[in-house]
Protein backbone atom coordinates (compact mmCIF):
# COMPACT_ATOMS: atom_id res chain seq x y z
CA UNK A 1 0.00 0.00 0.00
CA UNK A 2 1.44 3.36 -1.02
CA UNK A 3 1.72 6.33 1.33
CA UNK A 4 -1.03 8.06 -0.64
CA UNK A 5 -3.26 5.03 -0.33
CA UNK A 6 -2.63 4.84 3.41
CA UNK A 7 -3.40 8.54 3.83
CA UNK A 8 -6.66 8.24 1.91
CA UNK A 9 -7.67 5.15 3.88
CA UNK A 10 -6.81 6.87 7.14
CA UNK A 11 -9.06 9.80 6.21
CA UNK A 12 -11.86 7.60 4.90
CA UNK A 13 -11.88 5.40 7.97
CA UNK A 14 -11.28 8.06 10.63
CA UNK A 15 -13.67 8.38 13.54
CA UNK A 16 -16.37 10.95 12.71
CA UNK A 17 -15.50 12.77 15.94
CA UNK A 18 -11.93 13.24 14.69
CA UNK A 19 -12.43 13.98 11.02
CA UNK A 20 -15.23 16.56 11.00
CA UNK A 21 -13.92 18.67 13.92
CA UNK A 22 -10.40 18.59 12.41
CA UNK A 23 -11.68 19.83 9.06
CA UNK A 24 -13.70 22.50 10.82
CA UNK A 25 -10.61 23.63 12.76
CA UNK A 26 -8.65 23.84 9.51
CA UNK A 27 -11.50 25.83 7.97
CA UNK A 28 -11.43 28.27 10.90
CA UNK A 29 -7.67 28.69 10.59
CA UNK A 30 -8.06 29.68 6.95
CA UNK A 31 -10.72 32.33 7.74
CA UNK A 32 -9.85 33.73 11.14
CA UNK A 33 -11.19 37.27 10.54
CA UNK A 34 -9.71 40.56 9.49
CA UNK A 35 -8.77 42.31 12.71
CA UNK A 36 -6.28 40.94 15.20
CA UNK A 37 -8.85 41.10 17.99
CA UNK A 38 -11.01 38.71 15.97
CA UNK A 39 -8.16 36.51 14.84
CA UNK A 40 -6.17 35.98 18.03
CA UNK A 41 -8.50 33.72 20.01
CA UNK A 42 -9.72 31.75 16.98
CA UNK A 43 -6.17 31.13 15.72
CA UNK A 44 -4.90 30.11 19.14
CA UNK A 45 -7.76 27.73 19.95
CA UNK A 46 -8.00 26.22 16.46
CA UNK A 47 -4.23 25.61 16.35
CA UNK A 48 -4.32 23.98 19.78
CA UNK A 49 -7.18 21.74 18.67
CA UNK A 50 -5.35 20.66 15.53
CA UNK A 51 -2.17 19.87 17.45
CA UNK A 52 -3.91 17.89 20.19
CA UNK A 53 -6.58 15.31 19.27
CA UNK A 54 -7.64 15.21 22.93
CA UNK A 55 -8.28 18.96 22.90
CA UNK A 56 -10.21 18.68 19.64
CA UNK A 57 -12.62 16.38 21.47
CA UNK A 58 -13.07 18.79 24.36
CA UNK A 59 -16.41 20.57 24.50
CA UNK A 60 -14.65 23.39 26.36
CA UNK A 61 -12.39 24.09 23.38
CA UNK A 62 -15.42 24.31 21.11
CA UNK A 63 -17.26 26.54 23.57
CA UNK A 64 -14.20 28.80 23.54
CA UNK A 65 -14.22 28.85 19.75
CA UNK A 66 -17.95 29.55 19.83
CA UNK A 67 -17.40 32.43 22.27
CA UNK A 68 -14.71 33.90 20.00
CA UNK A 69 -17.02 33.62 16.99
CA UNK A 70 -19.92 35.12 18.98
CA UNK A 71 -17.75 38.04 20.03
CA UNK A 72 -16.87 38.63 16.38
CA UNK A 73 -20.53 38.52 15.30
CA UNK A 74 -21.68 40.83 18.12
CA UNK A 75 -18.76 43.25 17.98
CA UNK A 76 -19.26 43.82 14.26
CA UNK A 77 -23.08 43.84 14.46
CA UNK A 78 -24.79 44.15 12.03
CA UNK A 79 -21.82 43.92 9.69
CA UNK A 80 -20.66 40.41 10.53
CA UNK A 81 -20.84 38.14 7.49
CA UNK A 82 -23.16 35.15 7.27
CA UNK A 83 -19.92 33.17 7.32
CA UNK A 84 -19.26 34.48 10.87
CA UNK A 85 -22.68 33.36 12.03
CA UNK A 86 -22.32 29.91 10.47
CA UNK A 87 -18.91 29.57 12.17
CA UNK A 88 -20.59 30.32 15.47
CA UNK A 89 -23.40 27.79 14.95
CA UNK A 90 -20.95 25.11 13.73
CA UNK A 91 -18.68 25.53 16.79
CA UNK A 92 -21.66 25.38 19.13
CA UNK A 93 -22.93 22.28 17.31
CA UNK A 94 -19.65 20.46 18.03
CA UNK A 95 -19.61 21.76 21.63
CA UNK A 96 -23.10 20.45 22.45
CA UNK A 97 -22.66 17.18 20.52
CA UNK A 98 -19.44 15.99 22.20
CA UNK A 99 -20.95 15.40 25.68
CA UNK A 100 -24.13 13.79 24.24
CA UNK A 101 -24.78 10.07 24.95
CA UNK A 102 -24.20 9.32 21.23
CA UNK A 103 -21.91 12.15 20.13
CA UNK A 104 -21.56 10.95 16.53
CA UNK A 105 -25.30 10.86 15.99
CA UNK A 106 -25.76 14.21 17.76
CA UNK A 107 -23.10 15.86 15.60
CA UNK A 108 -24.61 14.42 12.42
CA UNK A 109 -28.12 15.59 13.44
CA UNK A 110 -26.95 19.11 14.34
CA UNK A 111 -24.91 19.45 11.14
CA UNK A 112 -27.81 18.21 9.01
CA UNK A 113 -30.24 20.66 10.59
CA UNK A 114 -27.80 23.56 10.31
CA UNK A 115 -27.28 22.85 6.61
CA UNK A 116 -31.01 22.52 5.99
CA UNK A 117 -31.80 25.76 7.79
CA UNK A 118 -29.00 27.75 6.13
CA UNK A 119 -30.30 26.78 2.69
CA UNK A 120 -33.94 27.21 3.73
CA UNK A 121 -33.35 30.81 4.81
CA UNK A 122 -31.17 31.51 1.77
CA UNK A 123 -33.97 30.19 -0.46
CA UNK A 124 -36.62 32.13 1.46
CA UNK A 125 -34.70 35.35 0.84
CA UNK A 126 -34.17 34.64 -2.83
CA UNK A 127 -37.53 33.11 -3.76
CA UNK A 128 -39.93 35.07 -1.57
CA UNK A 129 -38.49 38.11 0.17
CA UNK A 130 -36.42 39.63 -2.65
CA UNK A 131 -38.43 40.28 -5.81
CA UNK A 132 -35.31 41.58 -7.54
CA UNK A 133 -33.80 38.10 -7.35
CA UNK A 134 -36.61 36.13 -8.97
CA UNK A 135 -37.01 38.63 -11.80
CA UNK A 136 -33.30 38.32 -12.64
CA UNK A 137 -32.38 41.91 -11.72
CA UNK A 138 -29.90 40.86 -9.04
CA UNK A 139 -27.66 38.80 -11.29
CA UNK A 140 -27.98 41.24 -14.20
CA UNK A 141 -26.85 44.21 -12.10
CA UNK A 142 -24.22 42.13 -10.31
CA UNK A 143 -22.67 40.75 -13.49
CA UNK A 144 -22.69 44.21 -15.06
CA UNK A 145 -21.18 46.17 -12.19
CA UNK A 146 -19.81 44.02 -9.33
CA UNK A 147 -16.05 43.56 -9.59
CA UNK A 148 -16.23 40.21 -7.75
CA UNK A 149 -18.13 38.72 -10.70
CA UNK A 150 -16.14 40.52 -13.37
CA UNK A 151 -14.22 37.46 -14.55
CA UNK A 152 -17.42 35.43 -14.90
CA UNK A 153 -19.06 38.23 -16.89
CA UNK A 154 -16.01 38.44 -19.15
CA UNK A 155 -15.68 34.68 -19.61
CA UNK A 156 -19.32 33.69 -20.05
CA UNK A 157 -21.39 36.86 -20.39
CA UNK A 158 -20.02 38.40 -23.57
CA UNK A 159 -18.64 41.38 -21.65
CA UNK A 160 -15.43 43.20 -22.45
CA UNK A 161 -13.21 44.83 -19.89
CA UNK A 162 -13.93 48.25 -21.40
CA UNK A 163 -17.70 47.71 -21.18
CA UNK A 164 -17.43 46.55 -17.60
CA UNK A 165 -15.45 49.65 -16.61
CA UNK A 166 -17.89 51.89 -18.47
CA UNK A 167 -20.92 50.39 -16.70
CA UNK A 168 -19.28 50.77 -13.30
CA UNK A 169 -18.40 54.38 -14.14
CA UNK A 170 -21.95 55.21 -15.23
CA UNK A 171 -23.46 53.75 -12.08
CA UNK A 172 -20.94 55.55 -9.85
CA UNK A 173 -21.61 58.86 -11.62
CA UNK A 174 -25.37 58.44 -11.20
CA UNK A 175 -25.11 57.47 -7.54
CA UNK A 176 -22.49 60.14 -6.84
CA UNK A 177 -24.90 62.78 -8.07
CA UNK A 178 -27.56 61.34 -5.77
CA UNK A 179 -29.76 60.41 -8.65
CA UNK A 180 -29.84 63.97 -9.95
CA UNK A 181 -27.69 63.15 -12.95
CA UNK A 182 -29.36 61.87 -16.14
CA UNK A 183 -29.27 58.10 -16.41
CA UNK A 184 -27.14 57.02 -19.38
CA UNK A 185 -28.17 53.34 -19.13
CA UNK A 186 -26.07 50.20 -18.74
CA UNK A 187 -24.73 48.27 -21.71
CA UNK A 188 -25.93 44.67 -21.44
CA UNK A 189 -24.77 42.04 -23.95
CA UNK A 190 -27.46 39.43 -24.80
CA UNK A 191 -25.18 36.62 -23.58
CA UNK A 192 -24.96 38.26 -20.18
CA UNK A 193 -28.74 38.40 -19.88
CA UNK A 194 -28.90 34.68 -20.68
CA UNK A 195 -26.17 33.97 -18.14
CA UNK A 196 -28.07 35.97 -15.48
CA UNK A 197 -31.25 33.96 -16.18
CA UNK A 198 -29.32 30.70 -15.91
CA UNK A 199 -27.67 31.71 -12.64
CA UNK A 200 -31.00 32.88 -11.19
CA UNK A 201 -32.81 29.65 -12.03
CA UNK A 202 -29.84 27.45 -11.10
CA UNK A 203 -29.40 29.12 -7.71
CA UNK A 204 -33.10 28.87 -6.85
CA UNK A 205 -33.31 25.20 -7.84
CA UNK A 206 -29.95 24.24 -6.32
CA UNK A 207 -30.40 25.97 -2.96
CA UNK A 208 -34.04 24.93 -2.71
CA UNK A 209 -33.15 21.31 -3.38
CA UNK A 210 -30.40 21.28 -0.74
CA UNK A 211 -32.81 22.82 1.80
CA UNK A 212 -35.56 20.28 1.06
CA UNK A 213 -33.18 17.32 1.07
CA UNK A 214 -31.57 18.23 4.40
CA UNK A 215 -34.85 19.04 6.14
CA UNK A 216 -36.62 15.99 4.71
CA UNK A 217 -37.40 13.63 7.61
CA UNK A 218 -35.81 10.18 7.67
CA UNK A 219 -33.46 8.72 5.11
CA UNK A 220 -35.80 8.02 2.17
CA UNK A 221 -37.26 10.18 -0.58
CA UNK A 222 -35.57 13.53 -1.05
CA UNK A 223 -33.27 12.79 1.88
CA UNK A 224 -31.29 10.53 -0.46
CA UNK A 225 -30.31 13.62 -2.44
CA UNK A 226 -28.68 15.36 0.52
CA UNK A 227 -25.04 14.62 -0.25
CA UNK A 228 -25.19 14.76 -4.07
CA UNK A 229 -27.08 18.07 -3.94
CA UNK A 230 -24.72 19.69 -1.43
CA UNK A 231 -21.59 18.40 -3.16
CA UNK A 232 -22.79 19.61 -6.56
CA UNK A 233 -23.79 22.99 -5.11
CA UNK A 234 -20.38 23.54 -3.49
CA UNK A 235 -18.40 22.26 -6.47
CA UNK A 236 -20.22 24.58 -8.89
CA UNK A 237 -21.03 27.66 -6.81
CA UNK A 238 -17.66 28.38 -5.26
CA UNK A 239 -15.88 28.22 -8.58
CA UNK A 240 -17.42 31.64 -9.27
CA UNK A 241 -18.81 32.95 -5.96
CA UNK A 242 -16.10 34.87 -4.11
CA UNK A 243 -16.92 33.38 -0.70
CA UNK A 244 -14.86 30.20 -0.54
CA UNK A 245 -14.71 30.30 3.26
CA UNK A 246 -18.45 29.77 3.41
CA UNK A 247 -18.18 26.88 0.94
CA UNK A 248 -15.52 25.18 3.05
CA UNK A 249 -17.70 25.52 6.15
CA UNK A 250 -20.53 23.82 4.25
CA UNK A 251 -18.18 20.96 3.26
CA UNK A 252 -17.01 20.54 6.88
CA UNK A 253 -20.63 20.33 8.03
CA UNK A 254 -21.32 17.94 5.15
CA UNK A 255 -18.61 15.57 6.37
CA UNK A 256 -19.98 15.84 9.91
CA UNK A 257 -23.36 14.47 8.84
CA UNK A 258 -22.43 11.85 6.23
CA UNK A 259 -21.65 9.09 8.72
CA UNK A 260 -19.00 6.49 7.94
CA UNK A 261 -19.51 6.40 4.16
CA UNK A 262 -15.91 6.35 2.90
CA UNK A 263 -16.71 7.52 -0.61
CA UNK A 264 -18.74 10.50 0.60
CA UNK A 265 -16.04 11.54 3.04
CA UNK A 266 -13.45 11.62 0.29
CA UNK A 267 -15.84 13.49 -2.00
CA UNK A 268 -16.49 16.15 0.67
CA UNK A 269 -12.77 16.44 1.32
CA UNK A 270 -12.07 16.72 -2.41
CA UNK A 271 -14.74 19.41 -2.74
CA UNK A 272 -13.27 21.27 0.25
CA UNK A 273 -9.89 21.28 -1.57
CA UNK A 274 -11.58 22.20 -4.88
CA UNK A 275 -13.15 25.27 -3.22
CA UNK A 276 -9.81 26.18 -1.64
CA UNK A 277 -8.07 25.86 -5.01
CA UNK A 278 -10.52 28.20 -6.74
CA UNK A 279 -10.26 30.73 -3.95
CA UNK A 280 -6.48 30.66 -3.91
CA UNK A 281 -5.45 30.28 -7.56
CA UNK A 282 -6.49 33.07 -9.98
CA UNK A 283 -7.45 30.47 -12.60
CA UNK A 284 -10.00 32.67 -14.39
CA UNK A 285 -7.38 35.36 -15.10
CA UNK A 286 -5.38 32.79 -17.07
CA UNK A 287 -8.39 32.12 -19.30
CA UNK A 288 -9.16 35.76 -20.00
CA UNK A 289 -7.95 37.15 -23.31
CA UNK B 1 -29.80 24.03 20.37
CA UNK B 2 -27.54 25.52 17.62
CA UNK B 3 -30.15 24.96 14.86
CA UNK B 4 -32.76 26.62 17.07
CA UNK B 5 -30.46 29.61 17.68
CA UNK B 6 -29.75 29.85 13.95
CA UNK B 7 -33.48 29.94 13.21
CA UNK B 8 -34.17 32.55 15.92
CA UNK B 9 -31.40 34.86 14.69
CA UNK B 10 -32.47 34.41 11.06
CA UNK B 11 -36.12 35.16 11.87
CA UNK B 12 -35.08 38.27 13.84
CA UNK B 13 -32.99 39.33 10.86
CA UNK B 14 -36.01 39.04 8.56
CA UNK B 15 -38.06 41.14 11.00
CA UNK B 16 -35.30 43.78 11.17
CA UNK B 17 -34.96 43.84 7.39
CA UNK B 18 -38.72 44.29 6.92
CA UNK B 19 -39.34 46.79 9.73
CA UNK B 20 -36.07 48.67 10.11
CA UNK B 21 -34.65 48.34 6.57
CA UNK B 22 -31.64 46.32 7.71
CA UNK B 23 -29.71 45.36 4.58
CA UNK B 24 -30.80 41.78 3.77
CA UNK B 25 -27.15 40.80 3.28
CA UNK B 26 -26.41 41.43 6.96
CA UNK B 27 -27.52 40.19 10.34
CA UNK B 28 -27.14 36.41 10.08
CA UNK B 29 -30.26 35.66 8.04
CA UNK B 30 -28.44 34.20 5.03
CA UNK B 31 -29.79 36.82 2.63
CA UNK B 32 -26.41 37.41 0.95
CA UNK B 33 -26.50 37.41 -2.84
CA UNK B 34 -30.31 37.66 -2.82
CA UNK B 35 -30.83 41.32 -3.68
CA UNK B 36 -29.13 44.43 -5.03
CA UNK B 37 -30.00 46.15 -1.72
CA UNK B 38 -26.58 46.04 -0.10
CA UNK B 39 -23.85 48.49 0.83
CA UNK B 40 -22.84 49.39 -2.72
CA UNK B 41 -26.42 50.46 -3.54
CA UNK B 42 -26.99 52.51 -0.38
CA UNK B 43 -25.80 56.06 0.17
CA UNK B 44 -25.58 58.50 3.01
CA UNK B 45 -25.86 62.19 2.34
CA UNK B 46 -25.29 64.96 4.87
CA UNK B 47 -26.61 68.50 4.38
CA UNK B 48 -25.53 71.50 6.45
CA UNK B 49 -28.43 73.81 7.25
CA UNK B 50 -28.39 77.45 8.35
CA UNK B 51 -30.11 80.73 7.64
CA UNK B 52 -30.34 80.73 3.86
CA UNK B 53 -28.04 77.74 3.64
CA UNK B 54 -28.58 74.17 2.58
CA UNK B 55 -25.50 72.52 1.15
CA UNK B 56 -24.22 68.95 0.95
CA UNK B 57 -21.14 68.35 3.11
CA UNK B 58 -18.68 65.44 3.07
CA UNK B 59 -18.67 63.05 6.00
CA UNK B 60 -15.50 63.05 8.08
CA UNK B 61 -13.50 59.80 7.77
CA UNK B 62 -13.68 59.21 11.52
CA UNK B 63 -17.46 58.87 11.21
CA UNK B 64 -17.15 55.76 9.07
CA UNK B 65 -18.51 53.42 11.75
CA UNK B 66 -21.61 55.59 12.42
CA UNK B 67 -22.08 56.07 8.68
CA UNK B 68 -22.07 52.34 7.94
CA UNK B 69 -24.43 51.68 10.84
CA UNK B 70 -26.90 54.33 9.64
CA UNK B 71 -26.59 53.14 6.04
CA UNK B 72 -27.14 49.45 6.69
CA UNK B 73 -29.55 49.67 9.63
CA UNK B 74 -31.21 53.08 9.14
CA UNK B 75 -33.21 53.31 12.34
CA UNK B 76 -34.19 56.75 13.67
CA UNK B 77 -31.64 56.24 16.42
CA UNK B 78 -28.72 55.38 14.13
CA UNK B 79 -29.55 58.21 11.73
CA UNK B 80 -29.94 60.65 14.66
CA UNK B 81 -26.60 59.60 16.16
CA UNK B 82 -24.89 60.21 12.82
CA UNK B 83 -26.62 63.59 12.39
CA UNK B 84 -25.45 64.74 15.85
CA UNK B 85 -21.90 63.54 15.17
CA UNK B 86 -21.82 65.41 11.86
CA UNK B 87 -23.18 68.57 13.50
CA UNK B 88 -20.48 68.42 16.16
CA UNK B 89 -17.87 68.57 13.39
CA UNK B 90 -19.59 71.38 11.47
CA UNK B 91 -19.33 74.50 13.66
CA UNK B 92 -20.66 76.84 10.97
CA UNK B 93 -23.97 75.00 10.59
CA UNK B 94 -26.96 75.59 12.85
CA UNK B 95 -28.37 72.19 11.93
CA UNK B 96 -27.49 69.12 9.93
CA UNK B 97 -29.74 66.76 8.01
CA UNK B 98 -28.65 63.22 7.27
CA UNK B 99 -30.38 61.25 4.54
CA UNK B 100 -30.06 57.54 3.80
CA UNK B 101 -30.88 56.42 0.26
CA UNK B 102 -30.91 53.20 -1.66
CA UNK B 103 -30.99 52.41 -5.36
CA UNK B 104 -33.67 50.18 -6.84
CA UNK B 105 -33.30 48.91 -10.39
CA UNK B 106 -36.08 48.72 -12.94
CA UNK B 107 -36.42 45.01 -13.82
CA UNK B 108 -36.80 45.77 -17.52
CA UNK B 109 -34.36 48.60 -18.24
CA UNK B 110 -32.18 48.37 -15.09
CA UNK B 111 -32.63 52.12 -14.65
CA UNK B 112 -31.83 52.92 -11.02
CA UNK B 113 -34.29 54.88 -8.92
CA UNK B 114 -33.15 56.46 -5.66
CA UNK B 115 -35.42 55.81 -2.71
CA UNK B 116 -35.05 57.67 0.59
CA UNK B 117 -35.02 55.24 3.51
CA UNK B 118 -34.64 57.66 6.39
CA UNK B 119 -33.68 61.20 7.30
CA UNK B 120 -32.77 62.75 10.61
CA UNK B 121 -31.92 66.28 11.67
CA UNK B 122 -29.76 67.53 14.51
CA UNK B 123 -30.09 71.13 15.67
CA UNK B 124 -27.56 73.16 17.63
CA UNK B 125 -28.82 74.20 21.02
CA UNK B 126 -28.78 77.93 21.59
Amino acid sequence: VTTRGRALREIAEADALDLAPRLLLLTLLLNPGLRWQERAALLLLASAGLLSPALARSALLWLGLGAAAAWRALHAWPHADNHDFLTLWACLAVAVSLPAPDPRAALARNARLLLGLVFAFATLWKAVLSPDFTDGTFFRVTLLTDGRFRDLALLAGGMSEALFEENARRLDAFAGGFAGAPWPGLVEPPALRRLASLLTAGTLVGEGLVALAFLWPGARGLARLRDPALLAFCALTYVVAPVGGFGRLLCALGIAQCGADRRLRLLYLGTWLWVLFHETVPWSEALLP
Amino acid sequence: LPPLLLALVALSQIALARRAELSPWLGGGFGMFSTTDHGAARFVRAVALGPGRSEPIPLAPDLERQKLLARDLPTARNAGTLARAVLAREPSATAVRVEIWRLRFDPRTLEPRAERLREAEAHRER
